[in-house]
């Protein structure tokens, strides 16, 4: 069912600047997870295959300076332990879209919550890409 | 009509050009390999992050630019640092902030935001413990937060 995101089911947050990520461990910093405003873009994992993941995320850096780098996975279970919800909220060209929302509105707040995800978050790097 | 020149007038003139030879010679201290985050090469990564953030969308999303004036709160902010301290890895959040990381470990962390409002926050997990706060950057550091940076690295 796409309404309803379970706990077990996987995130990917996309990996597009080489600041959110570690190159000595492959670790995930919390930059990755803190919103622009009230809502952060997440991809589920959801009957997608490794490529269709990859495909999304060459997608969003197309037309842009960015590159690739990698993605951040994580499971809804640990989004939800920080008090956090996640929504389905497909967009043109990914069914998978979901947003991570109920953010706490003080920036400290948010960065513990960013820290707490980031602390669990599995970095996977862009097979295509340079890192 | 023009005010006379006060007595407090000369010790405003005196005590400027003691706070300006001190900020000459911080700055000096800065550019030293032992002590300064100028010398290593911490106001550099400031500088390449504005290059790389500083429009709108930079994450290829939604991601708001980083101003001049973010990265000049975060400079002065730097500057407050005690000398002799470990540099911090630059890096750049996409709600426009600037930030600071020291990390041993995903659970050994502290990451500090300066925030486009001219705000610092910041947030650390040192095992177990979890520490978060907020203070007005332009205030310069705090010698709480030294230590709890200190902390995170081992030094304290």
């Amino acid at each position: 069912m796409k309404g309803y995101i379970a706990p077990d089911e996987l995130l990917a947050r996309y990996i597009t600047s080489s600041r959110w990520f570690r190159k000595q461990d492959q670790t995930v910093t919390q930059n990755a997870f803190i919103p622009p405003n009230s809502e952060l873009s997440v991809t589920r994992h959801l009957q997608l295959t490794e490529e269709d993941i990859w495909k999304i995320g060459r997608k969003i850096v197309e037309d842009t300076p960015r590159s690739l780098h990698g993605r951040a996975d994580v499971e809804t279970s640990h989004v939800i332990a920080q008090r956090l919800n996640v929504v389905p909220q497909p967009v043109d060209g990914n069914p998978n879209h979901a947003n991570i929302i109920n953010w706490p509105q003080d920036k400290d707040a948010r960065k513990m919550c960013a820290l707490g995800i980031a602390r669990v978050a599995h970095f996977v790097a862009n097979p295509e890409g340079k890192v | 009509m023009m005010m006379p020149l006060t007595i407090s007038g000369y010790a405003s003139e005196t005590a400027d050009f003691v706070a300006q030879q001190i900020e000459t010679s911080f700055d000096i201290l800065q550019e030293s390999n032992a002590l300064g985050f100028a010398a290593k090469g911490t106001f550099q990564q400031l500088y390449e992050v504005f290059e790389e953030c500083s429009s709108e969308g930079w994450d290829g999303e939604r991601a708001k630019p980083i101003s001049v004036e973010v990265v000049q709160c975060a400079r002065r902010f730097l500057s407050s640092f005690p000398l002799g301290m470990e540099a911090p890895e630059v890096g750049a959040e996409s709600d426009g902030a600037i930030t600071l990381e020291w990390y041993r470990s995903p659970n050994k962390v502290i990451s500090i935001s300066i925030n486009p409002d001219g705000w610092m926050y910041y947030a650390a997990l040192i095992g177990t413990s979890k520490r978060h706060g907020a203070d007005f950057s332009l205030m310069g550091v705090s010698d709480d937060l030294v230590e709890i940076i200190l902390q995170v690295i081992g030094g304290g």
